[in-house]
């Protein structure tokens, strides 16, 4: 092959070929029939694409298990519902555990069967942060994890003791969100500010 | 004193009201029952693809990375043509979200029905990146082979110049090109040895309506070069690529 030749096959090397993506929507049946229609036909001359279209076939076929998937009933979530202060089902229907510092109007949500209570601190420990002491007062046995959240990344991560109580230290003044979680119920706590 | 409880419990309005923190919370929960092999609620995962897409909400998108991320390394480590790349998996699992992300639309969200659907299509997106890491590959070599024949390296701008310029160089070329040939033979010649780079035999294998035997495919070529080589036109179209 001289020169021009090979400059001939460097240039126009598969310059009729469909994308890849093309041919992978093709295969999942996703172009509109007009391109459908024209990458069938290119697929009947190309042995490159059709080897490559055979490969997709292949590795989604491979991988398919791992997409399967068994239904199961949606987890119970409640989105809590914030009271007016001084409102609560509970006698005594604050934290136990206190820091020292400038104290907030408690903020008390309600859950379905749960009721919230949330007192913002000042943090003794790091000046110019905020402690948020938290209360469950529930039906059932707790058994929460409590997650602070904030514009969609994990912050914090604590356990709910046998009494309900919670606390975050250290966080920064901002708008949050609260997830207590258990196996079968969630409460969310959505956009509070510390 | 008057207040107001509203309760949102077990309806499809969940998944609108939840926020981007909670849904993503929910999304890995069950995405840990799902690698658990339990029973796995897929529509909180679902309603962060629907965020991220049909509202084009970039940390909706920002979720999805995280949360998929391990799993499109392991497709691309599961994919044949990984061993040979000589590239990191974080490379090709980086260009198979872009390729989505560029790839689906709000138009075509509405097609896929569920988060399998979707996943299947991010699949599709890892096995598309290596596809077109190999063709490049291949192109490459192409060029190299030239260059060797030349010994002139061929002028080079950043990547992105290049590829556009080039583009647009080849298919000037083929435009030109397809008004040169004369008949049919001419035609599937030029496709066949210099489009699909096949060999004469397999040309001739494949076209068997077109060309008689094998030796007619190689006369058909040698009238069309003889003409091509004549050409300052093409001349300069090689120059220039």
């Amino acid at each position: 092959m001289d020169h021009i030749e090979q400059a001939l096959t460097a240039q126009l090397y598969r310059i009729t070929c469909p994308s890849s993506e093309e041919l992978g929507e093709y295969h999942l049946h996703m172009l509109p029939a007009e391109q459908t229609t024209a990458v069938a036909q290119h697929l009947r001359t190309c042995p490159h694409c059709t080897r490559e279209l055979a490969e997709l076939e292949t590795y989604l076929r491979d991988l398919a298990p791992e997409l399967t998937y068994t239904l199961r009933e949606r987890i119970q979530i409640w989105i809590a519902q914030r009271l007016p202060s001084g409102l609560s089902g509970e006698p005594g229907f604050v934290p136990a555990l206190a820091l020292r510092g400038e104290v907030e109007e408690p903020l008390m949500y309600e859950a379905g069967e749960y009721q919230l209570n949330l007192e913002i601190q000042d943090d003794p420990a790091k000046p110019g942060h905020r402690a948020i002491l938290g209360l469950v007062v529930g039906v059932e046995e707790l058994a929460f994890q409590a997650q602070l959240w904030q514009n969609g990344r994990r912050l914090q991560e604590t356990t709910v003791d046998e009494l309900g109580n919670f606390v975050f230290a250290g966080v920064q003044p901002g708008t949050y969100d609260l997830i207590l979680s258990r196996l079968t119920a969630e409460i969310h706590v959505q956009a509070f500010t510390v | 004193m008057q207040y107001t409880i509203e309760i949102t419990n077990l309806t499809e309005d969940i998944l609108q009201t939840l926020t981007l923190s909670g849904l993503r919370h929910r999304c890995a929960q069950e995405s840990d029952r799902f690698f658990n092999r339990q029973a796995y609620d897929p529509s909180f995962c679902y309603e962060l693809f629907r965020r991220a897409i049909l509202q084009r909400n970039e940390q909706a998108w920002a979720a999805i990375y995280h949360q998929y991320q391990r799993l499109v390394i392991h497709w691309v480590e599961r994919n044949t043509a990984f061993a040979s790349s000589g590239e990191e998996a974080q490379f090709f699992m980086n260009r198979a979200f872009e390729k989505m992300w560029l790839g689906i639309t709000a138009e075509k969200f509405p097609t896929f029905e569920d988060l399998s659907s979707l996943l299947r299509y991010l699949q599709m997106c890892v096995h598309s990146v290596m596809v077109d890491f190999v063709r490049q590959k291949e192109h490459k070599l192409k060029l190299e082979a030239v260059e060797e024949l030349t010994r002139q390296p061929a002028a080079r701008g950043t990547a992105v110049e290049d590829g556009i310029a080039n583009a647009l160089a080849r298919k000037e070329l083929w435009a030109w090109l397809q008004t040169q040939l004369k008949d049919e033979q001419e035609q599937v010649a030029v496709y066949g040895l210099f489009v699909l780079a096949l060999k004469p035999r397999d040309l001739a294998d494949l076209y068997p309506q077109v060309f008689d035997d094998v030796k007619e495919i190689y006369r058909t070529k040698e009238n069309l070069m003889a003409r091509l080589r004549r050409s300052e036109e093409l001349k300069e179209f090689l120059d220039d690529a």
